[in-house]
């Protein structure tokens, strides 16, 4: 199975959007401004399988204190893409289970054969939530860490989504309903950015004080259709905004859903227009991530969301794994 | 909520059969056949809430080197019990995401508060593939180690299931049929641990070569609506043991099937004859367990099961990782002499 670096716009994308694990983070211009916005250096990687492209990944490789990073997505920090990695075609969909198994373990093999050849430290792969058999990459020295999803599915009446919904859930959604509350898209990525910022002032450092404005109101400009910024208003007053981004038939609750206190639950109510507006533009899951954070566990599965698993794939060399640990005594040294 | 050793094997039985996660593997006259040949105490753990059995959990307890080891199930070497652990009522799954986490780490704070009072060095739990949901333990500062096993539904037309095997596979199975392969049920488990040792030889010492065959015999004669040994005839000739256990609407592809015949694909044509047989018995799944081992994985997804993650957590108290490290850079340091010498060879 030969890895080739695909340099056609028009042939990955296409690939992209038949491909079942392809998302829009996927698509060629998304992988554009996310190299414009890390500095990183941007390889899309296919993987053959005869004539037939069977796989393709993109991978961000970076130099940082002498060591080779590879990552794919680039770190959340940096650009808040909850996962990238491999997508598959659909041929690879229609395989029987022998089949399929050993072309995915060719495929994960070829890949890090051709990887290897930077000789990175340190290489870092969030897979989609389809993708379930981390075996090949256990096989090939790396580790594979389990994370969790939340997917609200949007296939039945609305009625029944809402009978779904926590008893507690809907009350507070009803008592909100009572304020004037109004979510109207807007294109300000700078007064979300804010917003967000002042929401997570007490988390620290955060993706949007580390990232420029810049780099979603690119992505709004670039992908119109598929990326909605919300704001809530209650009145005129701006209580909540929250980036949604939608792809074939799935949509995600990207970023935001940070709302001051008002005396009543706004971000329920919020969620619920975006399943609303989700549904009604022919949406049929909406990803509500954040599952392996337990203090919003009990928040987020008031929605009735499926628990969907999904894995994070890491290999470290020795040097990597020295750097970090001599990283760490340094830091402890310095506080001291 | 409270964690109580739980004596009444009635009790428990009638908790295991109506609880979605218990198998064959937890009722009572198993754990204690294992506990018998396995020579580890059985702690058979209950946690209450009020009067209320809300889960059960059985433990074996493992001493070695001076450390307390909690095991559920044994080392598959041991017992060849491929999964054990939590065993939730039969509301658990009825209940909302939010509210089965909760559940399940507050019986799991209850475990580790009695396993702390016995002064356990080490938890091991292999969870039953139907609990998914590891966030509980991974909150509890539990490792998780990622497995898988492969499932078929029986609910499927006939059809439908041989539609899905690979090509060869099928090809194969019809090549078979023109051979006379027949299969008879048996209870001579030395001659089937034997042709398992004398097949297995290469892999090391396995479990057939630790194990009494008399710990296979009790389980023939405990369970003999629920597991049967079978072999496999060309002829004559045996070319194939296997030894399967259904138990509630689950069945398992437990342990045995090795390739004894070279030039006929004998397994395939018998393991289907087991997926029929299952099926017309009523069984809704049928489990091949095991997918680490590549070799086998290549003969198991043949058939088109589903991959279905399953867990196994652990837990390492500061003692056992202290003793854990120094057993490793002793190995290393004791392992470099044969390394220099293999690379001079």
């Amino acid at each position: 199975m030969p890895v080739e670096l695909i340099d056609d716009p028009a042939r990955w994308d296409g690939f992209i959007d038949e491909s079942a694990d392809g998302t829009l983070f996927h698509k060629w211009e998304f992988l554009r401004i996310l190299e414009k916005y890390t500095g990183y250096q941007l390889f899309r990687y296919g993987v053959y399988r005869g004539e037939d492209l069977i796989s393709v990944i993109p991978v961000f490789y970076t130099k940082s204190i002498g060591l080779k990073l590879i990552y794919s997505p680039p770190p959340t920090s940096s650009v808040n893409i909850p996962y990238l990695g491999f997508a598959t075609s659909p041929l690879f969909g229609r395989l029987g289970g022998f089949e399929r198994e050993e072309c995915w373990s060719q495929i994960v093999k070829e890949f890090r054969d051709e990887v290897m050849k930077i000789s990175p430290n340190y290489m870092t792969i969030g897979l989609v939530p389809g993708i379930r058999d981390v075996r090949p990459f256990l096989r090939n020295d790396c580790d594979a860490d389990l994370m969790y999803t939340y997917i609200i599915d949007l296939k039945p009446p609305l009625i029944s989504i809402w009978e779904g919904i926590d008893r507690y859930c809907r009350k507070d959604i009803r008592a909100a309903a009572k304020y004037p509350l109004v979510m109207r898209r807007s294109y300000d990525a700078y007064k979300f950015v804010e917003l967000m910022r002042e929401g997570l002032k007490k988390l620290g450092g955060t993706f949007y004080d580390r990232q420029s404005p810049a780099y979603i109101e690119e992505i709004l400009r670039a992908f119109p259709d598929n990326v909605k910024l919300f704001f809530l208003y209650d009145g005129d007053a701006l209580i909540g905004a929250n980036l949604v981004c939608g792809f074939k038939k799935r949509c995600i609750g990207w970023m935001g859903n940070t709302t001051t206190d008002n005396g009543f639950n706004a971000n329920d109510y919020m969620l619920w227009e975006i399943i609303k507006a989700a549904k009604q533009e022919g949406y049929e899951s909406l990803e509500n991530a954040g599952a392996d954070e337990k203090r919003l566990n009990f928040a987020k599965t008031k929605f009735n969301p499926d628990l969907v698993p999904c894995f994070n794939i890491t290999k470290k060399d020795i040097i990597y794994k020295t750097a970090k640990y001599a990283n760490r005594k340094l830091e402890k040294l310095v506080r001291f | 909520m409270k964690i109580e050793l739980i004596g009444d094997k009635s009790t428990w039985d009638a908790f295991i059969e109506r609880s979605p996660h218990g198998t064959i593997f937890h009722r009572w006259d198993f754990l204690k056949i294992v506990e018998k040949y396995v020579r580890y105490k059985l702690y058979p753990f209950g946690i209450f809430d009020g009067n209320e059995l809300l889960s059960v959990i059985p433990f074996y307890l493992s001493l070695r080197g001076g450390l307390k080891m909690m095991l559920s199930p044994p080392a598959i070497n041991m017992a060849n019990v491929p999964y054990l652990g939590f065993s939730m009522c039969p509301e658990f799954e009825r209940l909302k995401l939010s509210e089965r986490a909760d559940l399940m780490g507050r019986a799991l704070r209850e475990v580790d508060t009695g396993l702390r009072r016995m002064a356990t060095n080490y938890i091991c739990i292999g969870m039953n593939p139907g609990l998914k949901d590891v966030r509980p333990f991974v909150w509890d500062a539990y490792e998780t180690d990622q497995q898988y096993t492969y499932i078929l539904d029986l609910t499927r037309p006939l059809k439908e299931i041989w539609d899905g095997f690979d090509r060869d596979c099928k090809k194969n199975i019809n090549e078979c049929m023109k051979f006379p392969l027949t299969f008879n049920e048996s209870e001579d488990v030395g001659r089937f641990c034997e042709i398992l040792k004398k097949n297995l030889t290469r892999d090391g010492p396995t479990f057939y070569h630790r194990q009494d065959p008399a710990y296979l015999k009790e389980l023939l004669a405990a369970f003999p609506d629920n597991i049967k040994l079978y072999f496999f005839y060309n002829g004559d000739e045996v070319v194939g043991v296997k030894m399967n256990a259904g138990h509630k609407k689950h069945y398992i592809s437990w342990i045995g099937n090795v390739a004894m015949q070279k030039d006929l694909n004998v397994n395939e044509f018998f393991y289907w004859e087991m997926i029929k047989k299952a099926k017309s018995e009523g069984y809704r799944t049928f489990e091949n367990y095991g997918t680490i081992d590549k070799r086998l994985n290549n003969f198991k997804s043949k058939f088109n099961p589903t991959l279905e993650p399953c867990f196994y957590v652990v837990k390492k108290d500061g003692l056992y990782r202290t003793v854990e490290l120094s057993y490793n850079a002793v190995s290393r340091v004791a392992n470099v002499p044969k390394a220099i010498m293999g690379n001079k060879r």
